[in-house]
């Protein structure tokens, strides 16, 4: 059995393969197996993966015949592994040399379902940026680990009995489920620091600011099935009521963000305000969640009963998030009362 | 002469009643004018020029040095950013800035941090939540010897 299996999805990324390929094949730790999937690029990428697994036998290659989006090829991957844990790199990445051998070291000794590091965020023009990811995890919550999943190893059996897998119907967001699932279901996380993943920053990257229809829908997509996640873990007991009813709470209100920070087009603010209404009915302690928002933002818990999506809507346009909408008259009022108006 | 805009990245401003309110979305601090301050704030926000705002509080007699305090203190405080001339005209009234004595005055405040930050993750108190060092700790000795001999093979 390997120490570790690592899971490469490859679509059209010949200009950056070789020097992800290399920063993997050429690890300190040895004991890994390198399962590439490529996902019908068009592109030279399979020839250069079969020249690498031509000279490296630990490197499997899995030939998809039609482009079948990156949570099917990383499934696939996912089938075939052997490895006591499972790493993924992007192909347009790359790791440090010892990258592997730090993370499964901190995983052995600490017995942990998931160890995470740091990324290295390298912008188009070179400029390399630390992420701070870790230090918001570290000391306030796992919830916070949302993203940067490739900067870690996770655990076999965490996965496989979990039944964790990536959804395969979404453009954006499959791996943010997938890592969600397993912040979850995790005992033990650990985070070392002064280990890099190197996240390269693409001129046509997915990653811009604002989101056309399609991946709006899957961005959409993904909040409904963080909720129900959360919902399966409240049900199974992995969670607390307290930590549900404020992970679930945060959960609509990253949805309700959404209106005003990923797209532009009204029918799209209005699908994001609809489905954090849905998620909002969703809640299994809805009697505990419409009380917190008796207590914080009591301003708007009519209009989410009377399903009233225009309002809450116009509300976040205009006051950008409902914790301002609630709370300006009650500022409005304790000034004027210290600038003696009233 | 300057000009400046609001961060709009960070803070949330709102006018009702002739009083700004701006909030910092980042840290839950928030700010209150009087009159007169809010009046001279919504000039600067609306991109006219600081040499035409101070000619025309100097008109009605208020003082500069109390003008370029409060300027100074919104840029030290994130809430406005240099900007390019809009080529707006001022607009002030000299009765709400004799109302207020002439003096510009802007506050902070602290008492609603909690409510107003958008983070509700920031709730959950470590032992109901989750605390990596602690779990990860608390393995015996000698399951920690088992597992370092386990991975030198």
């Amino acid at each position: 059995m390997p120490k570790v299996s690592v899971i490469i999805p490859v679509y059209n990324t010949e200009k950056y393969l070789k020097k992800c390929l290399d920063s993997v094949v050429n690890q300190t730790l040895k004991d890994i197996e390198i399962i590439c999937i490529n996902d019908a690029s068009t592109d030279n990428s399979l020839k250069i993966l079969q020249d690498y697994a031509k000279n490296d036998k630990r490197i499997k290659v899995i030939n998809l015949s039609e482009n079948k989006g990156a949570g099917y090829a990383k499934n696939i991957g996912l089938k075939v592994v052997k490895g006591e844990y499972i790493g993924f790199v992007d192909p347009d990445d790359y790791i440090d040399l010892n990258y592997y051998e730090e993370l499964y070291k901190k995983a052995i000794v600490k017995n942990a379902d998931v160890v995470k590091c740091d990324v290295i965020v390298v912008e188009t023009n070179n400029e390399k940026k630390h992420s701070n990811l870790n230090c918001l995890i570290k000391e306030k919550s796992k919830f916070y680990f949302s993203y940067e999943y490739t900067s870690a190893i996770y655990k076999f059996s965490l996965i496989f009995d979990n039944y964790i897998i990536f959804p395969e119907d979404l453009i954006v967001g499959e791996d943010v489920i997938f890592l969600h699932k397993a912040v979850i279901k995790s005992h033990i996380i650990e985070i070392i620091n002064n280990i890099n993943y190197y996240y390269i920053r693409r001129d046509n990257s997915l990653n811009t600011d604002i989101y056309d229809e399609s991946r709006m829908k899957s961005a959409i997509k993904t909040m409904e099935y963080r909720a129900q996640n959360y919902n399966q873990a409240f049900l199974d007991g992995d969670i607390t009521q307290k930590v549900y009813l404020n992970e679930y709470l945060a959960n609509i209100l990253s949805l309700l963000q959404y209106t005003i920070t990923k797209t532009n087009e009204y029918k799209l603010k209005l699908l994001c305000a609809k489905k954090a209404i849905e998620l909002f009915k969703m809640c299994l302690s809805r009697n505990e969640l419409e009380k917190i928002f008796s207590k914080k933002y009591d301003g708007i818990l009519k209009y989410i009963k009377n399903n009233d999506t225009k309002t809450i809507l116009n509300i976040y346009l205009k006051y950008k998030n409902i914790q301002n909408f609630c709370m300006i008259e009650k500022l409005r009022e304790n000034v004027k009362r210290d600038m003696k108006y009233v | 002469m300057a000009n400046y805009k609001l961060n709009e990245n960070k803070m949330y401003a709102d006018i009702t009643d002739g009083i700004a309110i701006i909030i910092n979305s980042e840290t839950g601090i928030y700010y209150g004018m009087n009159a007169f301050g809010t009046q001279v704030y919504e000039n600067l926000a609306n991109g006219v020029s600081t040499d035409k705002i101070l000619e025309k509080i100097k008109e009605f007699g208020a003082d500069e040095a109390n003008f370029k305090e409060f300027i100074n203190a919104m840029i030290e405080k994130e809430i406005l950013l240099s900007a390019t001339d809009t080529g707006a005209d001022v607009d002030l009234n000299e009765e709400i800035a004799k109302e207020d004595n002439l003096i510009i005055e802007l506050k902070e405040y602290n008492d609603a941090q909690e409510l107003l930050l958008a983070d509700p993750i920031h709730e959950v108190k470590e032992e109901e939540g989750w605390s990596p060092e602690k779990t990860s700790l608390n393995k015996d000795k000698e399951d920690v010897a088992r597992r370092e001999a386990k991975m030198e093979q």
